[in-house]
């Protein structure tokens, strides 16, 4: 089933002065349990293309549409609950709150949506103990390594069942072995509970641990394959 | 709502070092300007207190007595209307008085003095005149005697027993003279009074003016100092448009504008002081909200609203300034309430000062509950003016342009 | 080079920079100028008092001030006269004669304390005439003429030319009256003063009571520093039938007055300089936790602890340097501009004998007082933060 479709989608930027066109004329669709990697230099577009997708940046032209919502036609409200509710977000960096422990943040967004405390826990010990982080629930961000607060991030946007998971670069800052760590959690994961993933990269490790490649150069789509 | 209110508590406390010197500051503004006040209430208290030991807070007096203070300006003073006065909810005492001027003469000398005829019993109970003499003894009703003050008999070199010869012009023209032995010396706090007074008994003083069964005036006491103006107004309904009924303060001018003149002195001192701590603690806030501008993007993007972001916001500002102000409270009141309970009292120049104005020379702190407030709401309108710039730049924030 | 560092940093973070120049900036401008405001309230009420009633000194016959007989005059005026004269401060003398008086109009009664003056330097000495509502300082035409105080003329019902009969004590002991005119009406800020005084011609005064002498010989000194030295010569020299007596024992009130101005100002010179040190505690110690890592950067490539410790203290300096000055200049300024045009506080203050427009005066010992704290505090409040940096090893640097 097809979960996401984008049609003619593009961002344009300095459209009165000197046009930049960081996403131009792009038609993609994901289905549902695809595990894919954008690929492409930095400047390719790849950012902006995941920001419009997750609804963090409008397009200048084209639509996003998830599950038969139409991204562009919502409010900034409207859009930010859907961020919510139905999207699952890991950064590069900054994605846990400091003053929050580890099970505290992978709790957050379901405590913001009021789901009851019993479901809240079941579901954030399951994970943390997936992403092999049971004994450091209590941590803070700032206790843990790098590749443990992008663990738990996967945990953090995976928790409260969104439709699929934006990742921007999740291992640009780390080392090959956290890398290898994260993959192997997010491919885990992407079988077990069945949610999507899209993430950016440009380490030609994490390509190879991708099911479907897209290639992306100068804000169009140059390659698109299955492995 | 909790999750918000949780992570602003903790987020005060992640850079603790910050928080407790931005507590320390309100801190110590809140307990600097809580305790100037308080002093300076304590003296406005004691000024009023000196004032209204010798007008009442309120007086009854004819229509035009206060213009021109004349003799011939009397009231009744009849048992009917002293019932009709102290009628009145919140009049607690009713005490008669006929003054007048005279000059006043002994063997040797003669100066200008204010007659007063009080009813010894109702006057001491009010302002305990029998507790301020220092020679002989106090008067009792109806007696042919008088009690001066110790600053006239100086002047007059007059001591008890001896005899105060008193001429003035007395009601409709008439001549009044009288002698007096006299039977105390009383020192009045207020020094211009305490040269000039002497006191005779109400019925004496209208034998000697001529004004048999009248007053000038009816000094009040009442309950509940706060409710004056009410009480005014209720008497002037009761006792009609032939009675003047003054306040206190209308009766002591100089007493509220000097209360006045105090009280803008200090609101530019402090003001001063507020600015420079509300400067550092917006310096705080704007900092803490520059540093975050990533936090706040990242936590719009996973899908909480702009407004429960600057919620959180809003929830820290406020946090740090009501710590810091009940901290402030509990360290203000104990120091209020022991200078309030043990009077510092002053000596040499300064005890001057005060005397000048025949206020007693202490410092004692008076114990207002509206300058705590006060004090509290100014750190809170800080912190709403210190929000601002965070809630703006929340409320501009472009998620993509912070996001990476 | 530490102090170039130091200058170029405090322009890193420019909002947090001039957040704190601006609290220093308005907060001692608004310090200064209400201190000197409080001190010129203080200043015109002493100016006005001493003008109007004592004298910067005043010489009496011993028994005057404790007695204040009629015969307790000064007995050879000419002597004091010629002694005084070759004092240099002083500016203006003036011989006065006082006497207890009761005035009474046919509709009401009051006591006044008269004084006779000489018009001619009367007028010179005293602030008075700047307070005439109506009438002249005792010139023109009518026989016998009074100053009478708006108070006094309400409640006489007075007005200019009407008769006032003015009773008192003679010399003899006898108790004479005589007829006044009005010839002005003051109204000063000072409503005891306006409630008890009344003013009269030295010649009709002396005539009425039988004396010729004055009770009191004031004088107007240019410097108030140069006091001592005067009533220094005076010990020495003044006839032991006489007193001296300075302001300060006539006008205990308005020196003490004084004296709590100064308190005061000193006080909240202190409070504003430590309320302005908790900004720049929370600055400075924000910098160094920002900097760990450059400053274990600067420390590895070779830089001293103490070197690193001074460019701290430098930064601190820099910005109480910057918002103080620019605040003091404001405050200074501000104060030029009210002493021209006046600050209006209302006629409402007359009653404390304060003036409805004061004009506020820059007291520069005061300036210079606000600068050595401000320099003090800086000085003692950068070291805290600077002890945390000296902590600062280079491997900091390295850390993640």
């Amino acid at each position: 089933m097809e979960i996401i479709e984008i049609r003619n989608l593009s961002k344009t930027y300095n459209p009165k002065t000197i046009p930049v066109h960081a996403v131009n004329q792009v038609n993609l669709t994901f289905k549902e349990g695809e595990f894919t990697a954008i690929v492409g230099a930095s400047g390719s577009g790849k950012t902006t293309l995941l920001n419009m997708i997750g609804g963090i940046d409008n397009p200048s032209e084209g639509e996003v549409c998830i599950a038969s919502n139409n991204l562009t036609n919502m409010s900034e409200t409207q859009k930010t609950k859907f961020r919510r509710d139905h999207i699952g977000f890991v950064f590069q960096s900054y994605n846990l709150l400091p003053v929050l422990t580890a099970i505290e943040n992978v709790e957050f967004i379901m405590e913001m949506q009021g789901r009851p405390v019993k479901e809240r826990h079941s579901r954030s010990k399951e994970l943390l103990s997936a992403i092999c982080l049971s004994n450091r629930l209590h941590s803070r961000p700032g206790k843990l390594s790098g590749g443990q607060q992008q663990r738990v991030a996967v945990a953090r946007a995976l928790a409260h069942k969104p439709k699929f998971v934006i990742a921007d670069e999740p291992t640009a800052n780390l080392d090959s072995r956290s890398t290898a760590d994260l993959l192997d959690i997010m491919v885990k994961l992407n079988e077990q509970e069945g949610i999507t993933f899209i993430f950016s990269t440009h380490d030609q490790r994490v390509v190879d641990r991708a099911r479907r490649v897209i290639v992306f150069e100068d804000g169009s789509v140059k390659e698109d394959y299955n492995k | 709502m909790n999750q918000l209110i949780k992570l602003a508590w903790r987020n005060i406390w992640r850079k603790k070092r910050r928080s407790v010197i931005t507590m320390l500051s309100v801190i110590f503004a809140v307990v600097i300007s809580v305790n100037f006040r308080s002093l300076q209430w304590g003296a406005y208290d004691k000024m009023i207190e000196a004032g209204t030991k010798n007008s009442g807070y309120l007086q009854v007096q004819s229509q035009d007595y206060w213009e021109d203070k004349s003799i011939n300006e009397l009231i009744e003073d009849h048992v009917n209307f002293r019932n009709q006065i102290s009628s009145v909810p919140g009049i607690s005492s009713v005490i008669p008085r006929l003054q007048n001027f005279s000059l006043a003469a002994s063997e040797s000398s003669s100066k200008g003095a204010l007659v007063i005829g009080i009813d010894p019993e109702s006057e001491n109970q009010y302002n305990e005149l029998n507790s301020r003499v220092i020679k002989g003894s106090y008067l009792s009703e109806n007696e042919n005697a008088v009690i001066i003050a110790e600053g006239l008999s100086n002047y007059l070199k007059l001591k008890v027993n001896d005899t105060l010869v008193l001429v003035s012009q007395g009601y409709h023209a008439s001549i009044a003279a009288g002698k007096y032995p006299i039977k105390g010396i009383v020192k009045l706090p207020n020094p211009q009074m305490n040269r000039m007074t002497a006191y005779l008994p109400l019925t004496t003083a209208q034998a000697f003016n001529g004004a048999e069964g009248l007053v000038n005036a009816f000094m009040l006491n009442v309950s509940d100092r706060t409710q004056v103006n009410a009480t005014q107004l209720m008497l002037q309904d009761q006792l009609g448009p032939a009675y003047a009924i003054m306040r206190w303060d209308e009766m002591h001018p100089e007493i509220q504008k000097s209360i006045n003149t105090d009280t803008t002195i200090a609101t530019l001192l402090l003001s001063a002081l507020y600015l420079i701590v509300g400067f550092g603690i917006i310096g705080t806030i704007v900092m803490m909200a520059l540093e975050r501008k990533r936090e706040f993007g990242m936590l719009q993007a996973i899908g909480l609203q702009k407004s429960q972001i600057q919620t959180v916001i809003l929830l820290e500002s406020l946090m740090l300034g009501v710590i810091g102000v009940i901290l402030a409270w509990l360290i203000a009141f104990p120091i209020v309430n022991f200078m309030h309970n043990n009077p510092i009292p002053l000596t040499g120049e300064g005890a001057k000062s005060f005397e000048a104005m025949g206020v007693e020379p202490v410092i004692q702190f008076a114990i207002k509950p509206h300058l705590f407030a006060l004090m509290g709401l100014i750190i809170f309108l800080i912190m709403l003016v210190a929000s601002a710039f965070p809630l703006t730049m929340i409320r501009k924030l472009k998620m993509s342009e912070v996001i990476k | 080079m530490t102090t170039r560092l130091a200058w170029k940093n405090i322009w890193r973070n420019k909002t947090r920079s001039l957040i704190f120049i601006g609290a220093a900036f308005f907060g001692l401008a608004l310090a200064i100028f209400t201190i000197n405001l409080m001190k010129g309230i203080a200043a015109q009420r002493l100016d006005d008092a001493v003008s109007i009633q004592t004298g910067h000194l005043q010489i009496q016959n011993k028994d005057f001030n404790t007695f204040r007989e009629i015969d307790q005059y000064i007995a050879d005026p000419a002597q004091v006269r010629a002694l005084l004269k070759d004092q240099p401060q002083i500016v203006s003398i003036t011989e006065r004669m006082v006497s207890e008086a009761v005035l009474t109009t046919p509709e009401n009664t009051s006591i006044a304390q008269l004084t006779g003056v000489k018009p001619e330097i009367e007028i010179q000495f005293s602030a008075l005439k700047d307070y005439l509502i109506g009438g002249t300082f005792l010139e023109g035409d009518l026989p016998k003429p009074i100053l009478v105080s708006k108070k006094t003329a309400e409640r006489l019902k007075l007005s200019i030319r009407s008769k006032v009969i003015v009773t008192l004590k003679a010399v003899s002991g006898e108790i004479v009256g005589g007829a006044f005119r009005v010839s002005g009406i003051f109204e000063t800020p000072n409503t005891p003063y306006d409630e008890n005084n009344a003013i009269v011609k030295y010649s009709d005064l002396g005539e009425l009571s039988g004396i010729r002498n004055p009770h009191e010989i004031a004088i107007l000194v240019n410097d108030r520093m140069q006091l001592t030295r005067i009533e220094g010569f005076l010990v020495k020299n003044l006839p032991s039938d006489y007193r001296h007596y300075s302001w300060i024992t006539l006008l205990p009130q308005l020196y003490a007055f004084n004296g709590f101005t100064e308190a005061v100002s000193m006080l909240f010179t202190i409070i504003i300089l430590l309320g302005l040190g908790f900004g720049l505690l929370n600055t400075m110690n924000m910098i160094v936790q920002e900097r760990t890592r450059e400053i274990g950067m600067l420390r590895a490539i070779g830089q001293s602890k103490w070197s690193v410790f001074f460019m701290l203290v430098k930064e601190s300096g820099f910005l109480m340097f910057i918002g103080s000055l620019t605040g003091i200049l404001l405050g200074i300024v501000i104060v030029n501009m009210t002493s021209q045009t006046g600050v209006p506080l209302g006629s409402g203050f007359a009653l404390l004998g304060i003036r409805a427009t004061i004009y506020p005066v820059v007291v520069w010992p005061m300036i210079v007082m606000v600068c050595v704290l401000a320099t003090i505090l800086t000085a003692i409040i950068s070291v805290f933060p600077a002890f945390r940096a000296l902590r600062i090893r280079p491997h900091a640097a390295l850390r993640d």
